[in-house]
């Protein structure tokens, strides 16, 4: 099976070259990803370009 | 012990998962699984002791990278397979008390971001046909955990609902030579009464053939597929008409509305699904502030839904409730 990409309207984007790590035309992100003791995975999303003191949750 | 077995009569699959019989149930919010591991704390599990976004497989799952046999063996006229598939707990925040509704519009765009990653990451997989995004949120849904929190499902084939609209859609455009729901968003614009918001590149409407009393779809203006096609502008209209929609129903009854929320995307199956259309729908259960609508016979012995409202008032309710898109910080 593929992975879905289309070029289906004129914002065509290549597919990533790496499917263990495909990138997000519109953000920009860190994954960190660790094994726990049982086997599962687990990942943590972080974005460093982002204000971490943004606005407070309303 | 998790399989899938075929139903020849609905020709569908049903996924046994008697293990998660055993899955915690509402624990108080000092023992929340889904809270970060604070030092000198209990170990949850989320190992760390803060993040923005976590992702992990989850510890009940009735889909799996490495299922077991099945249980019992299947015949030619009712297969049974192993469960292959994933399901992942996404857990939107470190707050406790927090909710979808009450994030900041970053955060919201962050959750769209891991969503489309995640159908990215898990479509990816040979065993995956189809990856779904959703929310549960509240106790009348049968939430068990009270952190806010959606899960992902990586199924093995298309579901039959989106089955049911992949066909429906491909059929649609053979016919009328364009797209389902760019068809809908277009009658439902024209027409303006069952509009809840518009703006940022989405239209959000109770559908003209809504299911539910307060059933809303979330459609993007532009003929997309995925999540990971959008455009930051579509994004951010996204995380905006996602609070909109929300808000407005926790300002409907003047609490915290349950709903299924389910993020509609193509199949990953490689298959022709060129005419699926991006969308998100909303169900919440209530009809009004302490009735609900039940799945009863007619729902769920004939599939016939009955919905007791009007979806025109129903939209007006909730376009005139606060907050309005442009009011979405």
């Amino acid at each position: 099976m593929v992975r879905p990409m289309t070029d289906t309207d004129n914002d065509r984007r290549e597919p990533a070259p790496d499917d263990s790590d495909p990138v997000l035309p519109f953000d920009d992100f860190e994954v960190e990803s660790e094994t726990l003791p049982d086997g599962r995975q687990i990942h943590f999303y972080r974005w460093p370009a982002s204000d971490p003191h943004h606005p407070p949750d309303v | 012990m998790s399989e899938r077995r075929w139903n020849p009569v609905l020709g569908e699959w049903v996924i046994t998962a008697t293990h998660r019989q055993d899955r915690t149930f509402l624990p108080p919010a000092e023992s929340c699984p889904l809270c970060p591991t604070r030092p000198g704390g209990p170990a949850t599990e989320i190992s760390r002791d803060d993040f923005e976004i976590a992702v992990f497989d989850n510890r009940f799952p009735s889909l799996r990278a490495d299922p077991e046999p099945p249980a019992v063996e299947g015949t030619e006229l009712t297969p049974v397979e192993p469960s292959f598939g994933a399901c992942e707990v996404v857990v939107y925040t470190p707050d406790h008390a927090s909710q979808l509704g009450s994030l900041s519009v970053e955060h919201v765009r962050h959750l769209i971001a891991v969503w489309a990653h995640r159908t990215l990451v898990l479509g990816a997989r040979d065993e995956v046909a189809y990856v779904y995004a959703f929310e549960n949120r509240g106790e009348e849904i049968g939430v068990t955990l009270h952190h806010p929190h959606g899960q992902i499902y990586a199924y093995p084939t298309i579901p039959p609902v989106l089955e049911r609209e992949t066909e429906n859609a491909r059929e649609h455009e053979a016919h009328a030579g364009g797209c389902l729901w760019c068809d809908l968003n277009r009658q439902e614009l024209d027409d303006g009464r069952r509009v809840v918001a518009s703006g940022g590149g989405w239209l959000a409407t109770v559908p003209f053939f809504a299911r539910w009393p307060y059933e809303v779809h979330l459609i993007s203006e532009r003929h997309v597929g995925w999540l990971h096609e959008l455009d930051r502008d579509e994004v951010d209209g996204l995380a905006r008409m996602l609070l909109t929609v929300v808000r407005k129903y926790n300002a409907l009854f003047d609490r915290t509305l349950p709903y299924i929320m389910a993020i509609h995307q193509r199949p990953t199956d490689g298959g022709d699904h060129d005419a699926y259309h991006l969308h998100v729908e909303f169900y919440p259960p209530n009809r009004t502030a302490t009735k609900l609508k039940y799945l009863a016979g007619s729902e769920a012995g004939a599939g016939a839904f009955i919905n007791d409202t009007l979806p025109e008032e129903t939209a007006a309710a909730l376009r005139d409730l606060p907050p309005t898109l442009e009011a979405i910080p």
